[in-house]
């Protein structure tokens, strides 16, 4: 049985080429997530190992914002014994690219590319100065020598840098490298107290590096220094970690973020790979009949049904083992793709040696071998069961049982909604509350759908496929009949194509509502002229300051956004069951409610933010006063006049009056205070947004050139018009969908390979028909346009159902969406349909190789059915 | 039959050669012949005789490896691809075994097939005597699936006729049919070529069958080996028998 395992191999070698193919890309993608993901694994765990190099112990505050290490911890050290050097470090840490600098051309360095890093110079023996000296004096900086060339900066120079501080200028001294130094990362050093002026952090240290003189031993020193520095034990301020802690924390991080990247990438692999077992199913089911006359003769000279099944399943096997060698090898491929299409799209992902895990070829051949066998047993138990006689006379065709098969798929389709359903409106918290059984639902979805496709393909064929036949007379009527010939294959090849399209059309969707719900929020709520905004809440003061001194605006107003901590406890728990309710706060008081906070300039308020006050007086703001939305003053069942008891950032509870409602929801907060209120409420110095109107005696060309001049001396921050600024967020909301579609256009491309093979197919089983038609007057063209567009009307069927689905579904989610976030539905109908009409086009394209096949097959031979 | 008459169809010392050297085959020797126009001439011989790679190279189906085929005053060695697909389409009527008909088509979306090809309207006249004479008119409505094997033979038939084609060419048309449904379709073409004047060349290795005929000539070898008039059956069975022992 082995060896007609092997002879049917070369028998089916298109299916082989096929099938072998499905599993390598299925395969490749899914290893190319795990080779990814450890290669940069690889590279940040090499980084955390070297830079904690030679610290034996380290110390970090539990909540910097709050109580952070400052200098005054030095002294409270001095009696530990057993240090030998206690170096008090900025780190930077959480500080990504919150200090740029400004290049000789003026720009900054993308912040879509690789993070730019800060930190205090310390004599560490993991840093090494290459050219120059180390930074000594106050605003003196050093860079990594990578970056110098890439950013053409001089050793010497004088350069500007944008900080939370406000403009800065510094002088590069010199090039530095560390032990597991990366590519990539703008790196950059300068002295502590440089740096801690730059972050606004007064005396705030992120970490103070020990290094132990041996007479001590570490666990000891640990608890030594514990006590030193946390005078109550059971509320401690500060952690203490050894070597092996450290490295642990620190690579833990990393593994984390890659593994949400991994994870993301997996999860689009495992799309594709959804779509490959679908399409190999098909491609056995049709092989495997072709065969049934065959198999049907080893039944005949007394072949078990087992042994025919066996020899099917010997056959996928092999099959299955070959692709997964070379899914392994595509996954290498593919891994290095990826990181290049993505550094192309503007993420800065390092360059990383390949990692080829166990993990990943036990993956890799469970996935490969695995699929193909599932895919394979389907259609061989069937045509193990075949009689005899009706497979040697070749009259198998037994009818579907296809009212059965549409009740099971709609039951199915059913049970994935209602999932889904739950998974939305279930009211639950959690995320994964909302995502495991949204994706599960999702894909039960899909399974329900695709057996009850060929309920529609074939209609919705002829539908397509009827100005074809106007166009190409005979030929389009071929074509449409033959698509429709076959429902249930024609239907499930077009459903791998309708996830891919489900998938992009729902984002596209999703990304549409919010652009179409960010215009609402503009017109209703902002009336302001010009916006100065920053991806990490970073506007120095100094901004603020140039927009109001200048003549060119009447109202600003800067913008800071927060959190805040209540005593009051909500009126209902129900009702309050959409906050977060702790019942200790950071610093043990008893809290009731917490909410959002914001401030605003309430006196320039006008003409600039209409926050839709229903009662009383937002002008009347003070330090002691507050304005609640009308939810949160709903929720606590308070009025006007009545107080609120807030939490500082120190514990301490203050009162405020409410002094007006308001219903805006988007811009303002649950809880509003003035800005100098705002700063003991939050350790954040620098400001969110800053909003402008132009002065009324003042032309736009005027205000439009007065904001650029200041805008020019901030290429960090965002200076736009609220043209620009809208347009600025559908920009954004476009490169996310853009990565999205990049993702799952391999997911797209392996259902063109599914459609390819099905065309292929049919025209191998249609081959004496070709023949025929041939004979009697068929041009070579004519079958080519034959074959071809029976290739666009089956991914056109898959792009209709697709664009419908995504459609339902990113309707569905956005209505689940509370409609404080999203309050409306946008449908971008010209997107969806030239996604639909690219689609079928690339079916057309996909069926081009069958076509040509077919058109250039030889009359005799085609009507002899060789 | 006075020799007179034009032909309809012929072969100029057509040869085929399959392979070369030690492995070569000469399916067709130096065969000249001449078919009438409105003679009905049957094809027979032994297997491998070449009566098949004959008819394909009449047909347009196939090319010699020396000499000229010629439909009518067409020689089809001067044509291309596409115009041999075009002279088949016009002047050419296929009847082949089995696997006649397209089986998404209607039975009359079949006859008109080579018509709606060349995107020509079918000559209602001739449409409608050649769907009364085949006895189609009720089923013309039907899938090939819906209709008997003797009545998809007919429909076959009826398309090769409904172009109003210079010659038919048969391919053993009664071979997958009972003998009773086989002599329908085969008076059926006789009297396409009594009545409407007819060309049809048919291959066939039933005696039966070749006895419609007015003319059968017998093939041995890749060449034309013995010829009959006004066949019968026995005079056909004798013929046979000369020719495999002579």
């Amino acid at each position: 049985m082995f060896k007609l395992a092997l002879r049917n191999l070369w028998a089916g070698k298109i299916r082989l080429i096929l099938t072998t193919l499905l599993i390598v890309i299925g395969v490749g993608f899914v290893s190319s997530s795990f080779i990814l993901r450890d290669g940069l694994k690889d590279v940040f765990g090499n980084l955390a190992e070297e830079v904690v190099a030679g610290i034996d112990v380290q110390v970090s505050a539990f909540d910097p914002e709050v109580d952070p290490i400052t200098s005054a911890d030095e002294d409270l050290l001095t009696n530990v014994d057993g240090i030998a050097q206690a170096q008090f470090v900025v780190t930077g840490e959480g500080q990504e690219n919150r200090i740029q600098p400004i290049k000789a051309d003026g720009t900054t360095i993308t912040l879509q590319g690789p993070p730019q890093l800060a930190f205090g110079w310390t004599d560490s023996e993991v840093l090494s100065i290459v050219t120059g000296r180390p930074p000594s004096a106050a605003n003196e900086w050093v860079i990594d020598p990578a970056s110098l060339s890439e950013h053409e900066f001089v050793v010497g120079d004088d350069y500007d840098f944008i900080t939370p501080a406000g403009r800065r200028t510094g002088t590069l001294v010199g090039t530095y490298t560390f032990d597991g130094f990366i590519e990539g990362p703008t790196f950059m050093s300068m002295t502590n107290e440089t740096l801690q002026e730059y972050l606004l952090y007064d005396d705030r240290f992120d970490a103070i590096s020990i290094t132990a003189d041996g007479s001590v031993p570490i666990p000891e020193l640990i608890d030594e220094i514990g006590s030193a520095l946390n005078p109550d034990a059971s509320f401690p301020r500060v952690e203490v970690q050894n070597q092996e802690e450290l490295i642990a924390d620190t690579t833990a991080e990393f593994n984390e973020a890659l593994n949400i990247i991994g994870g993301i990438l997996l999860g689009f692999a495992l799309l594709s790979l959804f779509v490959s077992i679908f399409i190999i199913v098909i491609i056995f089911a049709i092989t495997v009949g072709q065969r049934t006359r065959e198999l049907g003769l080893l039944r005949a000279i007394g072949s078990t049904p087992g042994q025919v099944l066996r020899s099917v399943l010997t056959e996928s096997f092999i099959i299955g083992l070959i692709a997964s060698v070379l899914g392994i090898v595509g996954g290498v491929v593919i891994a290095l793709g990826i990181r290049a299409v993505l550094n192309a799209a503007g993420l800065g992902i390092p360059s990383f040696s390949i990692v080829i895990s166990p993990a990943t070829v036990i993956i890799a051949f469970a996935v490969g071998v695995g699929v193909t066998m599932l895919a394979a047993s389907v259609p061989a138990i069937s045509a193990s069961r075949t009689s005899p006689i009706a497979a040697i006379t070749g009259t198998s065709e037994k009818k579907e049982k296809s009212r059965a098969r549409f009740v099971f798929g709609f039951l199915v389709a059913g049970l994935g909604v209602a999932l889904m359903l739950i998974g939305l409106f279930g009211g639950s918290d959690s995320v994964t509350g909302v995502l495991v059984p949204l994706g599960a639902g999702a894909a039960i979805t899909f399974v329900g759908i695709t057996l009850v496709t060929p309920l529609v393909a074939g209609p919705l064929s002829k539908v397509l496929g009827a100005p074809l036949q106007v166009l190409f007379n005979t030929p389009g009527r071929l074509a449409k009949d033959n698509a429709a010939r076959n429902p249930r294959r024609t239907g499930t090849i077009a459903s791998t194509l309708m996830i891919g399209l489900t998938a992009v059309s729902m984002a596209f969707v999703l990304g549409d509502s919010f652009t179409a719900e960010f215009d609402r929020i503009l017109n209703t709520s902002v009336q302001a002229d010009y916006l100065v905004t920053s991806d990490q809440a970073d506007i120095p003061d100094e901004v603020v300051d140039q927009v109001s001194d200048n003549d060119a605006f009447g109202n600003v107003s800067a913008i800071k956004y927060g959190s805040v901590d209540l005593e009051n406890e909500p009126v209902e728990a129900e009702s309050g069951a959409s906050f977060d309710d702790p019942v200790v706060g950071q610093n043990g008081q008893p809290v009731g409610f917490s909410s959002d906070l914001a401030a605003f300039n309430y006196d320039e308020l006008d003409g600039l933010f209409n926050l839709s006050v229903t009662e009383g007086d937002l002008t009347s703001m003070t330090s002691r006063t507050t304005a609640l939305r009308d939810s949160v003053a709903d929720d606590l069942g308070l009025g006007l006049g009545d107080t609120i008891t807030a939490f500082l950032l120190d514990g301490s509870p203050t009162d405020l009056e409410v002094v007006a409602i308001f219903e805006e929801a988007q811009i303002s907060s649950g809880v509003l205070v003035t800005l100098d209120r705002y700063d003991d409420f939050s350790s954040q110095r620098t400001t969110d947004w800053v909003a402008a109107k132009r002065a009324d005696d003042v032309s736009v060309a005027v205000a439009d050139a007065a904001f650029a001049e200041i805008g020019q001396e901030y290429p960090n921050l965002a200076f736009q018009s609220s043209a620009e600024f809208r347009q600025s967020f559908s920009d954004q909301i476009n490169f996310i969908l853009r990565i999205i579609t990049i993702l799952l256009t391999l997911t797209i491309l392996v259902s063109l390979v599914g459609i390819l093979a099905t065309v292929a197919l049919s025209v191998f089983e249609r081959v004496r028909e070709i023949g025929l038609l041939r004979a009697v007057g068929s041009t070579r063209r004519q079958i080519f346009t034959m074959v071809l567009w029976e290739g666009a009307i089956i991914s056109g069927v898959g792009a209709i159902l697709g664009a419908a689905l995504g459609i339902g579904l990113g309707a569905l989610i956005i209505s689940a969406i509370p409609g404080e976030i999203i309050s409306q539905i946008a449908i971008p109908w010209i997107s969806v349909i030239v996604m639909v009409a690219v689609a079928s086009f690339m079916g057309l394209v996909a069926a081009l190789i069958p076509a040509i096949w077919a058109s250039f097959r030889n009359v005799l031979d085609a009507i002899s059915g060789g | 039959m006075d020799s007179t008459m034009i032909a309809a169809a012929g072969t100029v010392q057509a040869s085929k050669i399959y392979g070369s050297g030690d492995t070569e085959v000469r399916a067709l020797d130096n065969v000249t012949v001449s078919f009438d126009q409105g003679q009905f001439t049957a094809i027979m011989g032994p297997s491998g005789s070449g009566k098949s790679t004959l008819m394909h190279t009449l047909a347009g189906l196939d090319r010699l490896t020396s000499g000229e085929v010629m439909i009518g005053e067409v020689n089809l060695s001067t044509l291309s691809e596409k115009e041999l697909t075009l002279l088949r389409r016009t002047k050419i009527g296929f009847i082949f075994q089995a696997f006649n008909l397209i089986p998404t088509l209607t039975a009359i979306e079949n006859i008109t097939l080579p018509l709606d090809l060349g995107k020509k309207k079918p000559d209602e006249k001739l449409l409608n005597e050649v769907v009364q004479a085949v006895g189609l008119a009720d089923r013309l409505k039907h899938k090939p699936n819906e209709l008997s094997g003797g009545q998809q033979q007919r429909v076959a038939v009826a398309r090769a006729l409904a172009s109003g084609p210079d010659v038919i060419f048969a391919d053993e048309p009664t071979g997958n049919l009972d003998s009773q449904t086989g002599a329908e379709i085969l008076s059926f073409m006789r009297r396409a070529v009594s009545e409407f004047g007819q060309t049809i060349v048919m291959v066939t290795h039933d005696p039966v069958a070749a006895a419609y005929a007015d003319r059968v000539l017998f093939l041995a070898d890749g060449q034309i080996v013995s010829e009959l008039r006004e066949p019968t059956t026995d005079l056909i069975l004798e013929s046979l028998r000369a020719a495999t022992h002579g």
